[in-house]
Formats: structure tokens, sequence, C-alpha cells
């Protein structure tokens, strides 16, 4: 998909409203404030995700994901490098973790990982939504943890026949006290990806 | 009222370019960094500048200190959607009359320059 230097503007800024929106919901959950890096976007064809996002194939990240629909549908991720994602818990529900034993250890972490994914990604795709002026409606969350590969095979056999893009939204992610890094990923079709350049187009023109 | 809006995005100077009431009352003076906002400062005088908080090199608020310190007597807002407690309380600190919440639409900006005349 050819992007002019608007449409990279626009993309930019609606990442900078959804992932600052984010952050200061992490800030209210951590209590913590929160310094976040100005975004990066790209988008790239779905098979080179896991390039563009520059992670470690061989490292273990946690992924909370929340599939949207509305005039424009794809799928939102929120991944962590996973010592990144156990600071998290920990800081959210460390005196539950200190009190559970092994077996519960897991469930709760991924129960809290989905909780504070939940609230990170409805708050930044609804205020995303807010600025296009349109509805969207969100999926319960889902998680897992993996290697990113492994992860975006996940994805792919949920999105299997649909020619996908990716709108890749990243920010370094540091709260005070923590050093947290947060990548964010937009999975949509291309048909979705042209409905939202298109209501972005209007807005700036003032229709 | 003469306003200076500076933010890095071209898409977010354009939304409120596009929201700002069509009175005839208000002029509209964009930059996109701090140099180009020093500069548009000494060009215009503006009444009220309008500040983004996340850009590079310089936040909203270290801009606004820059201006205050070269004798600016404008009113300043922030624009952002990073509401985080510790934003906030440093662009009051820092003499900011109000934070506006992106995303803008034409009532917020309507409701902001009323009590800003």
């Amino acid at each position: 998909m050819e992007l002019d230097e608007l449409d990279r503007d626009a993309l930019r800024e609606l990442a900078n409203v959804g992932l600052s929106r984010a952050a200061t919901q992490l800030s209210e959950l951590l209590n913590d404030h929160i310094e976040m890096t100005v975004p990066l976007v790209q988008v790239v064809p779905y098979g080179q995700v896991t390039q563009a996002l520059q992670l470690d194939s061989h490292a273990t990240v946690a992924a909370v994901w929340q599939s949207f629909s509305g005039q424009s549908e794809g799928t939102s991720m929120l991944m962590f490098p996973s010592e990144d994602s156990k600071r998290l818990v920990h800081a959210l529900v460390g005196p539950s973790v200190q009190e559970a034993g092994e077996d519960d250890l897991r469930g709760i972490e991924h129960e809290a990982m989905m909780e504070i994914g939940n609230i990170i990604i409805t708050s930044g795709m609804s205020v995303i939504a807010d600025m296009l002026g349109q509805e969207v409606q969100m999926s319960l969350p889902g998680y897992m943890e993996g290697t990113l590969p492994d992860i975006m095979a996940q994805r792919s056999r949920d999105n299997a026949g649909l020619d996908m893009q990716a709108i890749i939204m990243f920010t370094h992610l540091k709260a005070v006290q923590r050093e947290i890094e947060g990548r964010m990923v937009m999975l949509m079709s291309v048909d979705s990806v042209q409905v939202l350049f298109d209501r972005l187009h209007k807005l700036l023109r003032g229709l | 009222m003469k306003i200076l809006i500076v933010d890095d995005s071209m898409t977010s100077r354009m939304l409120f370019k596009v929201y700002m009431p069509k009175d005839g009352e208000h002029e509209l003076v964009e930059a996109a960094n701090l140099p180009d906002a020093l500069e548009k400062m000494r060009e215009v005088q503006p009444d009220l500048v309008i500040l983004d908080y996340n850009m590079p090199e310089h936040n909203g608020v270290e801009m606004a200190q820059a201006m205050l310190g070269e004798g600016s007597k404008a009113k300043f807002v922030l624009l952002t959607a990073n509401t985080q407690r510790t934003v906030v309380d440093s662009a009051l600190a820092a003499g900011f009359i109000q934070v506006l919440e992106k995303p803008v639409n034409a009532a917020k900006i309507a409701a902001l320059l009323a009590q800003v005349a």
C-alpha cells in the first residue's frame, strides 16, 4: 500500500493520541509517571510484522489482543517482553502474587495481563475512534505467551484467507521506577485500512 | 484573537483549523517545532499559544518555558491525550491556563476560545 506524507503524518497522530491515552491509563493503574517516546508508525504486509517489530524471534513475548469491528475491522495487539510483563503484573497485583502458590501464579499473571491489556487497548482504540468520529466494538481480550513467530502464526490462522496489512504503532513506555517496553500493533485487512484512510482524508477536508 | 498552534503533526494542526469557528475573529498561525514557534511568536505576538505535549526534542511545557523566557505575554494551553496527573501538574506549574484534551472537536475549541476571550 502506497502512503503519501500526509497519510504517514495522520497515522502518526492517530498513534500519538491512542498511545498517549494508553499511557495515561497505565499511569493510573501503576500510580506512577509514564514517559513515552514519540510513536513510530509503519504499515507493512502481514508477513513482515515479525521483522518490523524488531524483537528477538527467540525471546518470549506476552501478548494481549482484542478484535475490533465497526467501519474498520481488525485486531489490536499489545506486546511486552515477558520479563516486562511480569514487572507490570507484580506492580499491579504484587501482594496476590506473593501469596499465591506456584500453580496459581501463572493464572494470576494471565488474568492480570488480560485486564491490563484490555484497559490499555480499549482506551487507545476508543480515543482513535473518537478522533475519526466512528464507533468501534471491542471483543473480549485473548492472551498468549510465546515467541513472536508463534504468536503471529496463531493470529494468522485466525485471519486465514484475508489479505492483511499491519499498522505497527510502536512506543517505549517507561515508568519512573520500572523500565517497560511496549508495542501496540493493529492488524487490519487491506479493505479496512483503505476505509480508515478514506475517513481520515474526509476529516482533514472538513467533511 | 491571534492564535499560535505548535504541533509536530500536520494532521493535528489541520484538525484544529478544521474545527475552529469560521467567524473571522480568529487568526491561526502554525509552527512545527521550537525554532519555528519562536520565530512565529516574534512575528505575530499571539494572544493564545496552543502547544502539543509529546513532540521530538522539546515537549510542550519546555517550549512554553522557552517562549516565556523570551517575554511572551500569551496565554498557554496544552493540547494532549496524555492527561497523566504529573503532566497536567507540570503544565499548570509552568503557567498553562488549561489542558485541552485530544482529540479536539468544534465544541471543545469553541468552549476554550470563549473562556480565553
